[in-house]
């Protein structure tokens, strides 16, 4: 029997190549660490349940490759993604420069409504930076998104990160039904007023009587 | 023209030269770079030249190998989705609520004392405070100024949206239903099936074009199965009826429309079998109706039965001979004389879950005076009845021979409740005060360990031939159904005295009467009236104090004339007696004209034919308020 769980989700990891995608998600799902660098073959994905608020919730967390060649397959996963992850590397420049053409790949693929967030990873490498933590939280406020720096090889924050991202899912999945069912808040004014206007007429009866 | 070509292969980007689409315009303007052929090489966004290279082969194996492992994860969301979906469907037609004055679940009746009404803010229709929740939880109390309730329906529903991902991708994902998961398993079945008729084989292949569509090998999910969703516009007419008073919001409405097709795979099973069975309802010999049900039900049964052994599957119509033949033993001992009923039972070892298809009954006894029934079945497992095991059926309305065709669902029965407790069918007379017995029948729910889905085609048996005292409360009233008899029994004596012109009533005792008073008795008094009568008589009795079964033989006399006492009926209320207060309502009755039925007509109409007789006989009181 597979373990049950209340819902599914699924996230999505892009960024440049190397900026550590997969060290990410190696880290999430089984908090263990590879140095050795082996390239994305076009895409991969983990799952992982979590347990959030009491529900059991699967993310099924897709890897996309950073490289141009596979573009192709790896846009055609962003459409079923509920949540995107859009990592750039500290030490790199262009990596975090790169991050407004990858914003812009999203909103020509994915869904409108799905939750984003910005993860500078390989922070542990603190000698090296080249992107300060101000110049990310810069971008992230610009997209509206959140921000947070991680480092997959010392484990900071990489679980923090995936955990946001998906309260963040289950919060606007919440609000998204509340809004479908319940009346616009107009509605509840004109009801509100209903009662008013009895009396009202009632005493302006009586008068005429 | 040589990027033309680069561009043209497998892996390749959109084409280079073509120009960009409206969307990617207006995104390209509000970055205020335009889209001349370099914007369009920026796009590319990596320093080093776009490389079209195919993919080596061992890439394409180990993308293939990833898309393999997704859809099997796919395979396993859809099921679990059409679990859910299944359940809700269960649920839905298990929904027993007439109108607005019943409970849509429950089907219980709303009074000025009975269970609270609470208005659903999804479908709009009223529900008892069991069968609703709120959805304000105590987080939000404060904003609470209105309550938000739910009926479990509505709140399935909305719970289903979310753990489907429908509430991201608006409209439902493509699922497995649990019986079409199976089918899948046994497909090599498929070809040594016997029973094979012509409509049930076309049920079938619809099926297996919806598993074939549903286990497509696009990893990537299609959000809106476009097939799909024209069937449920088609297929929605059937339940337009229930939809229509719902005023959802547009966005849950897809997921109606696919539960609107849903129900209707299931329900056009049903008809199918209906049909079939029709013609011959008339069949006295129970033989024969068992060699029926068991040709067009084994075919139909195939579709949900949970068995999960194969040689069971392969000899379905030696599973129901068995279990028919276990209930009613044999041959000899077949008395049909309060008719037959026919049902399936199949229980769900993996839920708990034991479903009850009731098809129908036939050649009921007749209750009321045009030789006619309003039937319905109640359902509980006993002993230990709980609220939750007991369901009853629709009424079907003048008939003798109702087709229910209704599946009720009993959910969390264990393995060691099938050893031990019984399934107890009651059949009822549906009637506007109070219901009549018509007979009943217990299947022993052991031999669903044997297998999982048995059939019966049983004679109903009457247990308690005329009501000769009171019941001898309570533990024989837990064998019949609570709602019945509780209020308790009257014994009357009815006699019509030519010599005063009168009709002359006896009140001798009632039993078991309700305690209505806080020291755990009651003050009854019984009322009694004609209608219509000119004269406007009515009588009371003495008030006994202090007592449930109160003795008072007591007589009163209507003068009127035999003609027309078949067009009265005469009313008989039993109150507490309480000062300072209205009088607590404890039970009522009608005898005679149109209101009663059954022994009550009969009783009645002995009055009549056979004057200056004493008839003395128990009635049942009944919770419902005369007027």
């Amino acid at each position: 029997m597979a373990k049950t769980y209340d819902y599914l989700f699924k996230l999505l990891l892009i960024g440049d190549s190397g900026v550590g995608k997969t060290c990410v998600l190696f880290r999430f799902s089984e908090d263990a660490f590879n140095t050795t660098f082996i390239s994305t073959i076009g895409i991969d994905f983990k799952i992982r349940t979590i347990d959030l608020d009491g529900k059991k919730i699967k993310l099924q967390i897709w890897d996309t490759a950073g490289q141009e060649r596979f573009r192709t397959i790896t846009t055609a996963y962003y459409r079923g993604a509920m949540g995107i992850m859009l990592v750039y590397d500290i030490t790199n420049e262009k990596s975090f420069e790169n991050i407004k053409n990858w914003i812009r790949n999203i909103e020509e693929n994915a869904s409108a409504d799905v939750e984003k967030m910005l993860l500078g990873n390989k922070c542990e490498l603190e000698e090296k930076r080249q992107v300060s933590r101000e110049r990310g939280e810069q971008l992230a406020i610009e997209y509206g998104i959140k921000f947070i720096e991680t480092s997959a090889k010392a484990s900071i924050r990489v679980e923090e990160a995936f955990f946001t991202l998906a309260r963040d899912i289950k919060t606007k999945m919440e609000k998204k039904l509340k809004e479908a069912s319940n009346p616009p808040k107009g509605g509840h004014q004109l009801r509100a007023s209903e009662p008013q206007k009895k009396p009202t007429s009632w005493l302006s009866r009586c008068t005429l009587l | 023209m040589v990027d033309l070509g680069s561009s043209s292969s497998s892996s390749g980007s959109p084409n280079r030269f073509v120009c960009p689409n409206d969307r990617q315009l207006a995104l390209r303007a509000k970055l205020r770079t335009g889209w001349s052929v370099k914007t369009d090489s920026l796009s590319g966004f990596s320093s080093a030249p776009t490389v079209n290279e195919p993919l080596a082969e061992q890439e394409q194996r180990a993308i293939v190998q990833v898309i393999q492992r997704a859809e099997k994860i796919d395979v396993t969301e859809q099921e679990r989705v059409g679990k859910l979906v299944d359940r809700l469907e269960h649920m839905r037609r298990n929904a027993l609520g007439r109108g607005p004055n019943q409970c849509l679940l429950c089907g219980e009746n709303f009074r000025l004392l009975g269970p609270q009404r609470i208005r659903c803010i999804d479908c709009l229709r009223w529900a008892c405070q069991k069968c609703a929740i709120d959805t304000n939880n105590a987080k939000n109390i404060s904003t609470a100024s209105r309550e938000h309730y739910l009926c479990m329906i509505c709140a399935e529903t909305r719970e289903i949206w979310k753990k489907s991902g429908a509430w991201f991708f608006k409209s439902m994902p493509k699922y497995i239903l649990p019986g079409d998961s199976k089918f899948k398993r046994n497909k090599s079945m498929r070809m040594s099936r016997k029973y094979r008729d012509e409509d049930s084989s076309s049920d079938e292949d619809r099926k297996w074009n919806r598993q074939r569509r549903n286990s497509g090998t696009e990893s990537t999910f299609d959000i809106t199965d476009q097939e799909s969703c024209n069937n449920s516009m088609t297929y929605n007419f059937s339940r337009q009826q229930s939809c229509s008073d719902s005023q959802l919001s547009k966005e849950l409405e897809p997921l109606r429309n696919y539960m609107g097709s849903m129900n209707l795979t299931s329900e056009s099973k049903n008809w199918e079998e209906s049909s079939s069975g029709d013609n011959k309802a008339d069949i006295d010999s129970l033989e024969a109706s068992r060699r029926e049900s068991m040709a067009s039900k084994s075919v139909t049964d195939w579709t949900w039965s949970d068995s999960r052994s194969l040689d069971e599957k392969l000899s379905p119509s030696t599973c129901s001979v068995k279990s028919s033949g276990g209930t009613s033993d044999s041959k000899q001992m077949v008395d049909t004389s309060m008719g037959i009923i026919e049902l399936s039972l199949n229980y769900d070892q993996l839920s708990s879950i034991l479903h009850c298809t009731v098809y129908r009954a036939k050649n009921l006894i007749p209750m009321d005076i045009g030789g006619l029934s309003d039937p319905f079945c109640k359902l509980n497992i006993l002993p230990n009845a709980k609220v939750s095991t007991r369901l009853r059926t629709k009424t079907v309305h003048k008939t003798r021979n109702p087709e229910f065709n209704e599946n009720l669902t009993f959910y969390d029965i264990t393995e060691d409740d099938l050893a031990k407790k019984s399934l107890h069918v009651l059949v009822v007379d549906d009637d506007k005060y109070g219901h009549d017995y018509m007979g009943e029948v217990r299947i022993k729910l052991a031999k669903l360990r044997v297998q999982n889905t048995i059939y019966l085609t049983v004679p109903l048996e009457n247990l308690r031939p005329e009501q000769k005292g009171p019941l001898p409360a309570p533990e024989l009233n837990q064998w019949f159904d609570f709602d019945l008899w509780s209020r308790g029994q009257i014994l009357l004596s009815l006699c019509y005295s030519t010599k005063k012109r009168a009709l002359l009533v006896t009140v001798v005792r009632c039993a078991n009467l309700l305690p209505m008073d806080n020291n755990g008795f009651s003050d009854p008094f019984v009322k009694l009236q004609l209608k219509p009568d000119p004269c406007h008589r009515k009588h009371k009795t003495s008030v006994k104090w202090k007592n449930l079964n109160p003795v008072f033989n007591e007589e009163f006399a209507f003068e009127t004339r035999p003609t027309e006492l078949y067009m009265q009926s005469l009313y008989i209320t039993v109150f507490d007696k309480d000062y300072g207060k209205s009088n607590d309502y404890l039970g009522g009755l009608i005898l005679g004209g149109s209101g009663s039925k059954g022994q009550r007509l009969k009783h009645w109409l002995d009055m009549i034919r056979y004057p200056d007789h004493r008839h003395e006989q128990w009635h049942n009181l009944t919770e419902d308020l005369l007027e």
